[in-house]
């Protein structure tokens, strides 16, 4: 699951409470997506590690964050974070093809095999994480903000008001429509 | 007993509307005036240049009536034909819609098949009326992976291309056999297979490049992207192109698609506009000759593979004489080669 923030400005005890509702449903991988870069992830590992010391080694800190925390995030954990940035958009894409240039042994004449290549590049510059099932697009607007097109070709989008003072009841609501959805790859 | 009659009331005017309705690409019906006032006040707002839309719903208003999948597809023809003169109206003067996704091929041979068969006799429609068009100034562009289609219907959208390329006042772009996932990765093949022939260092190839080698190069972003039916998703349609734009889920089937409908997504447009994480460029930045002499390779190259794959009573179709010769020409030539 990816949460755009959209443009409102970063509030830390917000993500982290975000953070802890997701540890127990099972979702491996949450990613906070901020097109204006604006979102410290050393920041927010910091306070949920002040708020929450007991939960810390049950979740991998993924992308963006530096990793003198490495060792200890990397031993089985429930929940991997991530923090995208305006990097991950649109550009992912291009530092993956210019990737594929020196990749020789890839048959470019072989649609399934360059598709497999590129996102193998991307899965790596991803922290081994993939395209998120929902996108939650803080702000009301019905837009990615950028983020990669490559990994939201099947993604169900769904707008809030703001992240800002989420209730658990608000995101279990979110839970539930992304639970109800139904997709049909083109049948 | 009485609903019995209504529903059977409801067959009779589908079957009557894949009869008669739904064969011209142009809709010349007027707008009621209280359409044409909300038109004018909304035309005072900041407008798209270009709406992408994904008319999904054909299916289940077809079963919503009881009526069989085809009258709902050609129900959703004449939306579309209807909705192109609302933009038009409103001075959108292009349109992108998503007809075929590469995805519809896994539907049941019997379904493909007859999608086939009414691209066919659309893309024919499209043909015959091509002074129409060229009068509207509409110009026909079809995009998406095309040898992946049988080779009489390649033939017959490369004629219907080739007969509206010089009008410039609308563009339609129809998305058939295209996901944008399958865009994204041809055109990455191509650009660094070119790039490795040309012995151009890959630091060249930049989000420029990209825009340049896809299959919409020709176009602006859409600015607005609608899909019909409440799926909040938008299936491998213009991923990348749609990268910063309003997206507007409607709850209706497309058939049922209205000016209201359309009236609201662009007043959203409007209200959410200046949120939008990126403003739109007009015209991609310029590039160096070697850069642009490569991607125009890649574009005769695709080029050349659809020439190849089509075919008159069996014979390879000489594109260098045709892409030379008048519309009127090329127009006998098609009735007399292609004409069923």
């Amino acid at each position: 699951m990816t949460f755009a923030l959209g443009n409102e400005r970063i509030s830390y005890e917000d993500l982290v409470q975000i953070i802890v509702w997701t540890l127990p449903t099972g979702i491996p991988v949450l990613s906070f997506y901020d097109h204006k870069n604006e979102l410290n992830p050393d920041k927010l590992q910091d306070l949920f590690i002040e708020h929450y010391p007991q939960l810390h080694f049950h979740i991998k800190w993924g992308v963006s964050f530096s990793n003198n925390l490495e060792e200890e995030s990397s031993k089985k954990h429930d929940l991997q974070v991530n923090v995208l940035t305006s990097k991950h958009g649109r550009q992912l894409l291009i530092d993956s093809i210019q990737e594929l240039y020196h990749k020789k042994d890839v048959t470019l004449s072989d649609r399934a095999a360059t598709e497999a290549a590129l996102d193998d590049i991307m899965y790596s510059k991803l922290a081994n994480s993939g395209s998120p099932d929902f996108l939650v697009i803080s702000g009301n607007v019905y837009t990615t903000y950028g983020l990669s097109p490559w990994h939201l070709t099947f993604t169900e989008f769904l707008t809030i008001p703001s992240y800002k003072l989420l209730k658990t009841t608000d995101y279990n609501q979110i839970l539930s429509t992304f639970a109800n959805c139904e997709q049909k790859f083109g049948r | 007993m009485s609903a019995l009659a209504t529903h059977s009331r409801k067959l009779m005017s589908m079957s009557s509307m894949s009869s008669s309705a739904g064969t011209s690409w142009i809709f010349d019906k007027p707008l009621w005036w209280v359409h044409r006032m909300c038109f004018y006040v909304l035309k005072w707002g900041s407008m798209p240049k270009h709406i992408a839309f994904i008319m999904d719903g054909n299916r289940r208003y077809a079963k919503k009536l009881g009526a069989d999948r085809v009258a709902g597809h050609q129900r959703g023809f004449s939306k579309l034909t209807e909705t192109l003169q609302w933009c038009l109206d409103l001075n959108v003067l292009e349109v992108t819609v998503f007809a075929f996704s590469i995805e519809n091929f896994k539907r049941s041979e019997d379904e493909v098949d007859t999608l086939m068969y009414l691209a066919r006799e659309k893309f024919r429609n499209l043909i015959e009326e091509w002074q129409k068009l060229r009068e509207h100034g509409i110009c026909v562009r079809v995009i998406g992976n095309l040898t992946l289609l049988p080779k009489d219907l390649i033939t017959l959208i490369m004629i219907a291309m080739l007969l509206t390329k010089d009008n410039k006042r609308a563009f339609l772009n129809i998305a058939f056999s295209y996901t944008s996932r399958e865009e994204m990765c041809t055109t990455s093949s191509q650009i660094v297979y070119g790039f490795r022939n040309g012995s151009m260092c890959e630091s060249e190839i930049t989000e420029n490049i990209f825009d340049r080698c896809l299959y919409t190069y020709c176009s602006p972003v859409p600015e607005l992207m609608v899909r019909t039916s409440g799926e909040h998703r938008l299936s491998d349609f213009l991923m990348w192109q749609g990268s910063f734009s309003y997206i507007h889920f409607v709850n209706v089937l497309w058939p049922e698609f209205s000016p209201w409908n359309l009236m609201s997504a662009v007043f959203c447009y409007q209200h959410f506009v200046n949120k939008l994480a990126k403003p739109f460029y007009k015209e991609l930045p310029s590039v160096t000759e070697n850069l642009s002499h490569c991607v125009n390779i890649l574009h005769e190259e695709r080029l050349r593979i659809l020439h190849d794959m089509c075919c008159s009573n069996g014979q390879s179709m000489n594109w260098q004489k045709l892409n030379s010769i008048s519309c009127d020409d090329l127009y006998d030539y098609y009735k007399t080669n292609f004409k069923a």
